[in-house]
């Protein structure tokens, strides 16, 4: 035991002495990550309360693959992605490889299908009353869309702070697709694996204890934003 | 002005409510009302009609009040004028008025009653201009002591205009409808002017649907 208790001491030694590099590690783990929340929510959510409406042949195959997509392997994804922007690649000539955008690609990717998997599986939910009166009042899509995410808030909610952690915990793909490169595209996951495997396991603990506490942030002001949802009638 | 509105080989496969390819008709300014006792088929009709029953479209231009009325989150007041233009959201605050929940518009719309969601849903669905408006039930969430008052209103502003509308009272068909369908397991069992319907049931199955709907 003695021996994890040094480690975890020297974790909250390395936090006291919080460096540049480490600065700059949580602020690229910050922009990645939220950038990826908010394309993949942008994306998902309507696309959610558009397939809970929806009624077309194929729709149960389109939720299938949505479903797949919420537990889709992150290397997977990371291969992907990779060999979209790899040089000899359909999209090689973007130069993007190994850029932090290529990382916000693969996790909007990887955002995309959380934010309208659960987004979907709110508005399935609604009551029977509400769907119908929404179909009486035959409204334009945009009208449906501010209504109903509206009226599942919550399930919104859940379905970005899903998202969120789901990228910001992600290592596999970012790791493929960013390179892990120091001051360029290092974020708080790969760091941690790069000290890790070096056996520095007091910074890696630094790491998870900062990765933990920004989860707990960006998860507290949804929970903030739900709470003050619910009490304005 | 349109002519009248025919609906022809109306069906519903599910729900428990089968309708069996149905003909029916509205005229153009005609209060047709849906009798028959529960899971008849009334429901599945003026949902068949307005589009909102799976694999649907609208077969007219209509507006429509489901059974069970609903406000979305928000004020009473963005509720009232939801789907409605300028100048039958203006209609729809006057008809809040008369339907006596004016003074609640800026309430939030979960806490207001079951009746007073009913006024206001009867309030934005009658301030429509659509040419043939569908309710279902309407009167029923509404205080009996208030009942024939609100219907004076429904009648008064859908005159000039097709009213096909179900309920469970044949004091209200006979206040308020010019022409009854008696529909039950989704088949018309009989139709004609009111009196005439009531008067002579064409069967024991009819006359015992009037005697306990």
């Amino acid at each position: 035991m003695s021996f994890i208790f040094e480690v975890l001491a020297e974790g909250f030694r390395h936090l006291v002495d919080f460096g540049p590099n480490l600065r700059s590690i949580l602020w690229l783990t910050l922009a990645v990550s939220l950038s990826a929340t908010i394309i993949g929510s942008s994306i998902g959510v309507p696309a959610g309360v558009w397939l809970a409406q929806a009624r077309f042949r194929g729709r149960l195959a389109v939720v299938t693959f949505v479903n797949v997509g919420m537990g889709l392997p992150p290397v997977l994804a990371g291969l992907f992605v990779l060999l979209l922007l790899w040089g000899e690649g359909p999209l090689g000539g973007l130069d993007l490889l190994f850029t932090p955008t290529a990382m916000v690609i693969v996790q909007s990717m990887l955002a995309l299908p959380i934010a309208l998997g659960i987004t979907l599986g709110a508005v399935s939910g609604l009551s029977p009353a509400a769907t119908e009166q929404l179909r009486a009042l035959r409204l334009p899509f945009s009208g449906r869309l501010r209504i109903l995410i509206s009226e599942v808030r919550v399930g919104v909610l859940v379905a970005v702070a899903a998202a969120f952690g789901r990228v910001i915990a992600e290592v596999g793909a970012v790791l493929i697709v960013g390179g892990n490169i120091s001051g360029e595209t290092r974020v708080l996951t790969t760091a941690i694996v790069q000290e890790t495997r070096q056996a520095r396991f007091g910074a890696a603990i630094a790491l998870g204890i900062v990765l933990l506490v920004l989860s707990t942030i960006v998860n507290g002001g949804l929970a903030w934003l739900q709470a003050r949802g619910d009490g304005d009638g | 002005m349109v002519d009248g509105f025919e609906f022809t080989a109306l069906t519903f496969p599910r729900d428990g409510a089968v309708l069996d390819a149905l003909d029916i008709s509205v005229g153009a300014t005609e209060s047709v009302a849906l009798f028959g006792p529960n899971g008849g088929g009334k429901s599945s009709l003026l949902r068949v009609i307005a589009g909102t029953a799976p694999r649907t479209e609208p077969r007219a231009e209509v507006a429509y009040l489901p059974q069970i009325p609903y406000l979305f989150r928000g004020a009473v007041a963005s509720n009232l004028t939801l789907g409605l233009d300028e100048e039958e959201s203006d209609q729809a605050r006057r008809l809040a008025e008369e339907f006596a929940v004016a003074r609640l518009l800026g309430k939030p719309s979960d806490e207001i009653s079951v009746g007073e969601t009913q006024r206001v849903c009867l309030a934005r669905t009658l301030a429509s201009s659509a040419p043939l408006v569908l309710l279902d039930e309407p009167l029923s969430p509404i205080n009996a002591a208030s009942r024939m008052e609100i219907g004076s209103i429904i009648t008064r502003c859908t005159s000039g205009r097709g009213l096909l509308w179900a309920t469970h009272s044949l004091r209200e068909v006979r206040a308020f409808a010019d022409r009854l369908i008696v529909l039950d397991d989704g088949v018309i069992l009989q139709e004609g002017p009111v009196e005439q319907v009531l008067n002579s049931p064409v069967d024991a199955r009819v006359a015992s649907i009037f005697g306990s709907p």
